[in-house]
């Protein structure tokens, strides 16, 4: 029986799979150092111009693993740093340099830490900078020409609506909070106005924060000054950190856990844990929700996430 | 008849949903739909558990509204908002031409054979 090449099922993408680590993969994990989070070579593509009756949509091939390097000149070509934590999992994709291609597949959200490119936004394809957020982004990540490294924190996480729109956040314009918390005894104190910060005692943590607001999620980077812990606080839901510059402790429900930029780290649903901050730092947090009444974008992560069988439904 | 189906959600992501091919009556054990439009068909073989190429993130463009029989085995689909419809033998979706989706066989323990009828057009088609 002759097989039709093309009127298929099977894949069109040209790639070869590669699976994913199982050390980070455990249901408890809490903290994900960068040097162990596995690193993948990666390489995509446009698409040839398709024949004219065969219309083809805005897509690109990709490649991954040992595959990337058999990608054709003028390729894209980065690598994906994979974190993957029981409720969601963050892909931190860098280009060092040459132009920037990427699908939009299974990510629901993107932050962007360095350089600049497009992407799809509810249909329109919009520009996004260093600094800026996208909820439910779709299409293609593109850059032919950028300037110097481009880095991107791409997402798979749920939210809490239950009619997510999605949507641009600009970094810049946002309002930036500055924030002092320490202990007044055995009393958690948090001050936000000017003199107040300016009068926290020695041992007390200042940083600044913004806040970008999607559809049921968000993302909140902040900016620490070194030395001061902040108060005890319990989450409402897990919540995803991806640590940037510095180095930080958390100290989760009795636990300590010493975090340097390039490392995740899981803020534990119902866990009660607080910071104290050994360098200046920065980090990007958004949450990692779990509801089972939200049949949509609960998209998770199996803990045992192999090429073939690595998504189910929750 | 409801048919499981692919479409695109407000975002322009890739969602499940349902689809509805109209049926008539034709005797007291029979319902039929009307002629419908085809364009060209295919059968493909994946073997089981194959993992697809690319990884548990790949997805992947028919670019053109087709409709997707299993003739024998189990495949499973997943959209961009992470809905899936799992197929069993005899059972079909509708691909919407815009959907990225991602498949796997992992599921059949027997070869996956898929008849797949492609519908004229580039994005979606509208049973008769």
């Amino acid at each position: 029986m002759k097989i039709a090449p093309i009127a298929s099922f099977v894949t069109i993408a040209l790639a070869a799979f590669s699976l994913t680590s199982a050390s980070a993969q455990d249901a408890r994990i809490i903290h994900v150092p960068g040097v162990e989070a596995p690193v993948y070579a990666e390489a995509e593509w446009d698409l040839p111009l398709p024949k004219a009756d065969t219309p083809m949509y805005d897509r690109s091939f990709i490649a991954e693993g040992g595959a990337a390097a058999t990608a054709p000149d003028g390729a894209s070509r980065y690598t994906a740093q994979e974190y993957n934590f029981p409720m969601g999992a963050l892909r931190v994709l860098k280009w060092e340099s040459g132009p920037v291609i990427h699908q939009i597949t299974f990510e629901t959200q993107l932050y962007m830490l360095k350089g600049t490119a497009s992407v799809g936004v509810a249909g329109d394809i919009v520009t996004i900078n260093a600094g800026d957020a996208v909820f439910l982004p779709s299409g293609i990540l593109r850059n032919s020409d950028p300037d110097g490294e481009t880095v991107i924190l791409t997402y798979i996480v749920s939210n809490t609506s239950d009619a997510p729109k999605a949507k641009v956040v600009r970094g810049e314009g946002l309002n930036v909070m500055a924030i002092a918390q320490w202990m007044d005894g055995e009393d958690p104190t948090t001050a936000t106005d000017h003199d107040a910060i300016l009068k926290a005692p020695d041992g007390a943590a200042k940083f600044t924060a913004k806040r970008y607001s999607g559809d049921g999620n968000s993302f909140r980077h902040a900016v620490l000054e070194a030395g001061g812990r902040t108060t005890p606080a319990t989450n409402g839901r897990d919540i995803l950190i991806y640590i940037n510059k510095g180095r930080m402790k958390r100290t989760e429900d009795g636990v300590e856990y010493t975090v340097e930029a390039g490392d995740a780290i899981r803020e534990e649903n119902a866990k009660s844990g607080y910071w104290e901050i050994l360098e200046a730092s920065e980090f990007i947090a958004t949450d990692m929700p779990f509801d089972p009444s939200q049949p949509r974008y609960n998209l998770q992560r199996s803990t045992n996430a192999v090429a073939g069988t690595g998504y189910r439904q929750e | 008849m409801k048919l499981c189906a692919m479409d695109m959600d407000k975002n322009d992501r890739s969602i499940m949903t349902e689809t509805e091919v109209p049926l008539t009556q034709v005797s007291d054990t029979e319902w039929i739909s009307e002629k419908q439009d085809a364009k060209y068909w295919g059968i493909a073989i994946s073997q089981p558990g194959e993992p697809f190429p690319g990884g548990p993130t790949e997805m992947h463009l028919t670019n053109g509204p087709r409709i997707v029989w299993s003739m024998q085995g189990h495949a499973e689909i997943t959209q961009q908002d992470g809905t899936t419809c799992r197929l069993a033998t005899g059972e079909g979706i509708y691909v919407d031409g815009r959907a990225l989706h991602h498949s796997v066989f992992a599921p059949s323990r027997v070869p996956v054979i898929t008849l797949n009828v492609t519908f004229p057009g580039t994005v979606d088609y509208e049973f008769k």
